[in-house]
């Protein structure tokens, strides 16, 4: 390990931005509590195990007091023990067996459990009464579980659709005997899922008062900034907060690399991908039989990766594999054991192994971008150093501003306080899809247990008005003949999934929007390290067909969007800039594609997209800019009006999640124009929460406003480069289809300083005009320009006059 | 005749049974009036006069939700004779057996001498209307079908009224075979018009109707009709058979009541 240090500070000398040391943390221990039953003290006992972690004891003794419990931990030590030594202690104190719901986030992490509990649930397991219920489950398994489970593993979505219509044939004495429910990685339920299983545990909570149980909470979750409110906002309980760890915890190294500079003919600045770390890193910590686990940000990334660390060298691929949540559960489970047994070194994952069982003791850990969340940050850093050995964590920043403000401000991550986790039951859009579900389930009430009155009240009139309930007796049942939990998707807008067929064997699948992405005809898909190009993807039949290519390059789309608010909220005035909130509708279409050649990152060609607009309803704010500052820019140039729009379009989309604990994916933004007077349109900057119905994310953007644009000009600031570049603002920002704009921002720092002058006016409300000026490029070129490839440049052309088309159209109709 | 049975108190068989009716316990008021002379332990007593006290309570009480869950369905053709004139005869036509995946298209009901009938997209809702009048629910095959379907299809976690099932008090009289089958056996003739319809035609005329036939719906709607009005006339021919004297409508009268148009 100490040569792989060496290695790490000669050759990335000039990388390494900040180091910083972790201390080691001795352990915190306590007896086993007096009452164990002896089955349980002697299983322990043959595990080994003859202590508890305190945080372990406090568990016990706070789920033997009837409390609701949750347990906030970095690195999950010992999490298992915690939830079932007090239940199983109960369990078999018991005179008659009640029942226990375990609920994991996704069906692949439910499937691992059962084998997990292992030896603890042995006293269990003999007598048949533990069963996993979720969509795999055969027909027959699924009566037998139904009448004699008293242990249930399951996840939130099968709880939605599965068992909450049937609590009153099929579940009801589950339910009835009901005494605890574990719910795993609760941090997990944030945002618009959040929002969905929150109004899931509202049903779930009103059907065991039906059935006339009181289960108590037990949950787990990764370091949050407001775990008690978290929890509150969740299951609408208070709990008893367990935060102290008290696993040992060895000494670690946490090191923050930038990747360098470079630059290309015909193409600004950029810095290199982590992938110029990494891939040597990887190699070399391989050779040293040194146990790593690297994490990317995608499916894609991690099928790069280990195909170009892998590369012509038979014996890493036998070393390094990748891992990811598409993977069968057997074929998870056999990539853990290799790494556990040593037959395998080094592992690159998606954040799948974020979540899940212990693997073992690793000693890199290597972060390729930041996770999104200063929690994941941890969660991923904290799988190494869980023994006696020390161990290293390398996290290496991407070109984008999120990460390159982290590589240049390490104290984000080390000292502040980690973001909160954001949720809202209450959602309008997401309540009123589950209330159909509760009457199906059992016709609603005047006034329901656990619900707010006000909006209850008011969704209720909606439900009635409709039709959806009628009256009868003193309550409203549910008129319509269908099932609503059916239409009710818990993950996002979509309710199924395409297929991906090679021949006659479905290889894989995806939602209907990432396959609009990615699965377009032409496209490039990658798939456990073999390349496949999509022939044909019909979003009627939900199936994609695809063929095995050997190819050279990848290929990314690019969406087009129209933007309209369709009714304000609330306004407020920043500086003379007017922000509008309110509600917004949204249309989306991928409308051609690049095709950019491996490690080079050239970008070698284009090709059209031709599938149907994906539209939805949500909520956000526009930004039109201060009147004085757009008339000081017309005076200089006007194209600096939508310069800098798209500057800080770009800022805000990679700094605003953060802020909110949301996915770069929840959040969007974008430059649209509004129609300020009749005739008149002018540029404005919108962000909306990229997920149907809206979640809060851009309300709350919206409200802390200044502290966001504050971080933005930081970010702007502290960047190294002379001219922008893709981790602050790139001197063409994504987006830009007008050749004016264009013109004018290519091979200048027109982006950066129109950006600038725009954040400077919105922050302090003075007026700087641009200083522009075109920058040459320096003669040592590094990377050879590819022959000019005139039938893509040919096709650019006819896509840049269609575009312009559209927009004239657009403008027409607006 | 409710109070004339002991089988529902828990341990008492048909041997149990004999014995106190040869003591002369012939009733429930006679145990609670004698319950010294019960050749029962003490513990068994004072259990068995709880159920009798209780059931007591229920009758007087007319509390048939009690009687009919408590009673054994065997014993059920007493609750049947005791309130045959204020029962309400339901019978249901659906688009499948499976509630999950069909609905109600047709329910017909005979309650207090008329005829009542409820139709897909029409008025069907109605029917929870009349089962809030009513005091007794009859049907063929009811617990097994009608009742669960209806309670899935509207969406309520119970029909809401004590209800008896005729197909098992006719199996304990020895009759079996289905409803149409017993028809027969009991003499009973439907009007020719319907003779051959049965539910599966009932689901292929559903889809006729819907396709425009308004013929179609009318001769599901009589079908419906008859077989509720079977039901009852069969019900009533049974306890003839047992010794009950009740006066029942013909056949013909009966069936007059059915939809022309």
């Amino acid at each position: 390990m100490k040569k792989l240090k060496n290695f790490i500070d000669t050759r990335f000398e000039d990388n390494i931005k900040a180091y910083k040391k972790l201390e080691e943390q001795a352990g915190s221990f306590s007896n086993f509590p007096e009452t164990l039953h002896p089955d349980i003290n002697t299983e322990l006992n043959r595990q080994g195990i003859t202590q508890l972690y305190s945080h372990q004891r406090e568990a016990f003794d706070s789920i033997s007091q009837n409390r609701d419990t949750l347990l906030v931990s970095q690195t999950a030590s010992g999490k298992t023990l915690s939830f079932f030594l007090p239940i199983l202690n109960e369990y078999l104190n018991a005179d008659a067996p009640f029942s226990v719901l375990l609920l994991y986030p996704t069906k692949a992490l439910s499937r691992d459990q059962e084998s997990t509990f292992g030896g603890l649930m042995s006293v269990v397991k003999k007598s048949g009464r533990l069963g996993t219920f979720d969509g795999d489950t055969p027909r027959d398994e699924r009566v037998r579980i139904q009448r004699t489970s008293d242990f249930l593993i399951t996840n939130p979505d099968m709880l939605h659709g599965g068992i909450l219509p049937n609590h009153n044939r099929k579940w009801k004495d589950f339910l009835s005997r009901l005494r605890y429910i574990v719910i795993d990685e609760v941090h997990i339920y944030r945002g618009s899922f959040g929002s969905h299983v929150s109004n899931v545990f509202r049903r779930l909570l009103r059907v065991c008062g039906i059935h006339a149980s009181h289960p108590i909470f037990i949950c787990s979750s990764a370091t949050v900034g407001n775990p008690k409110e978290h929890v509150k906002a969740l299951f609408n309980r208070g709990f008893h907060i367990i935060s102290k760890d008290g696993a040992p915890r060895p000494e670690r190294e946490l090191y923050f690399m930038n990747p360098s500079l470079a630059q290309s003919h015909g193409h600004a600045l950029y810095r290199k991908g982590p992938a110029s770390i990494s891939i040597p890193l990887l190699r070399e910590a391989a050779r040293r039989k040194i146990r790593t686990i690297c994490f990317c940000r995608s499916r894609q990334e991690v099928e790069r990766l280990h195909r170009a660390v892998t590369d012509g060298s038979a014996s890493l691929k036998k070393q390094i594999k990748p891992y990811r949540g598409g993977l069968l559960p057997n074929e998870r489970r056999k990539l853990e054991r290799d790494l556990v047994q040593g037959r395998i070194t080094a592992i690159i994952s998606t954040n799948a192994l974020e979540l899940g069982i212990d693997i073992g003791d690793l000693e890199l850990c290597v972060l390729s971008g930041h996770p999104g969340t200063v929690a994941s940050f941890w969660q991923q850093a904290g799988r190494v150093g869980r023994k006696e050995k020390p161990a290293t964590v390398v996290y290496i920043a991407k070109d984008n501003p999120i990460d390159q403000y982290l590589v240049n401000h390490p104290g984000f991550i080390t000292e502040t306080p980690v973001e909160q986790a954001l949720l809202n039951a209450d959602n309008p859009y997401i309540f009123l899809q589950h209330l159909p579900c509760m009457a199906h389930e059992h016709p609603l009430r005047e006034q329901e247990p656990g619900l707010v009155p006000a909006v209850y009240d008011t969704a209720l009139e909606i439900l009635k008005s409709d039709r959806t309930v009628v009256p009868y007796h003193d309550t409203f049942r549910y008129a319509l003949q269908d099932y609503p939990a059916r239409g009710v998707n818990l993950r996002g807008m979509t309710d199924y999934n395409i297929e991906i067929y090679c021949g006659t064997e479905v290889i894989g699948e995806l939602d209907p929007i990432g396959a609009r992405g990615t699965l377009y005809k032409d496209a490039i898909y990658q798939h456990l390290g073999r390349r496949y190009m999509s022939m044909e993807l019909d979003l009627e039949k939900k199936l994609c067909r695809v063929e095995p290519v050997d190819v050279d390059y990848y290929t990314e789309a690019h969406w087009e969007g129209r933007i309209e608010m369709t009714e304000r909220e609330e306004q407020k005035l920043l500086q003379g800039a007017q922000l509008d909130f309110g509600y917004i509708y949204y249309n989306k279409q991928p409308k051609l594609y690049k095709k950019i050649r491996e490690r080079s990152y050239e970008n070698i060609g284009y090709g059209p997209i031709t599938l149907s607009a994906f539209e939805y309803d949500t909520t956000g704010f526009s930004l039109l800019p201060p009147a004085d500052w757009e008339k000081a820019m017309e005076v200089f140039d006007k194209r600096c009006i939508g310069a800098g729009l798209h500057g800080l379009s770009y800022l805000l989309r990679h700094t605003a999640p953060s802020l909110c604990m949301a996915a770069t994916s929840d959040i969007a933004t974008d430059v649209s124009l509004i129609e300020v007077a009749h005739q008149s349109w002018k540029s404005a900057l919108f962000m909306f929460d990229a997920v149907e119905g809206g979640v809060g994310y851009a309300e709350k953007i919206f409200e802390k406003i200044n502290i966001c644009l504050q971080l933005c000009f930081e970010i702007l600031e502290k960047c190294d480069c002379s001219a922008g570049c893709p981790s602050c603002v790139p001197p063409l920002p994504p987006g830009i289809a007008d050749d004016e704009l264009e013109a004018l921002l290519i091979e200048s720092n027109a982006s950066v300083e129109c950006t600038r002058s725009l954040l400077t006016m919105l922050r302090e409300g003075s007026i700087i005009i641009p200083q522009i000026q075109s920058v040459a490029l320096s003669a040592n070129q590094t990377i050879q320009a590819p022959e000019p490839d005139y039938a893509a440049i040919k096709m650019k052309e006819k896509l840049q006059r269609a575009s312009k088309i559209l927009k004239k159209k657009r403008e027409r109709l607006h | 005749m409710i109070d004339q049975t002991f089988l529902h108190c828990p341990g008492v068989g048909p041997k149990t049974e004999n014995r106190l009716k040869t003591l002369g316990f012939l009733c429930w008021q006679d145990c609670l009036a004698r319950p010294e002379e019960l050749p029962f332990s003490d513990s068994r007593k004072e259990q068995f006069l709880a159920v009798i006290q209780a059931s007591l309570t229920a009758l007087q009480k007319q509390d048939l939700a009690y009687l009919t869950t408590c009673l054994p369905p065997r014993e059920h053709w007493r609750i049947l004779a005791q309130h045959f004139s204020e029962a309400t005869f339901f019978d249901i036509e659906t688009t499948g057996l499976s509630s999950y995946d069909s609905f109600t298209t047709v329910i017909s009901a005979y309650h207090q001498q008329k005829l009542y009938t409820f139709v897909y997209e029409e008025n069907l809702a109605d029917f929870l209307q009349l089962v809030d009048q009513s005091k007794l629910l009859v049907a063929f095959n009811g617990n097994s079908f009608d009742i669960p379907f209806l309670e899935n299809s509207f969406n309520i976690p119970a029909i809401g009224c004590p209800h008896i099932d005729l197909r098992w008090i006719f199996y304990h009289q020895g009759y079996r075979g289905g409803l149409k089958v017993i028809e027969k056996q009991l003499g009973l003739h439907r009007p020719a018009a319907i003779h051959h319809v049965d539910g599966h035609e009932a689901v292929l005329l559903f889809e006729r109707w819907q396709r425009g036939d308004s013929g179609a719906r009318l001769k599901l709607i009589r079908y419906c009709q008859t077989d509720v009005l079977t039901t009852y006339l069969t019900a009533g021919l049974l306890l003839q058979k047992m010794g009950f004297n009740y006066p029942l409508p013909t056949a013909e009268d009966l069936f007059a009541l059915t939809d022309n148009s």
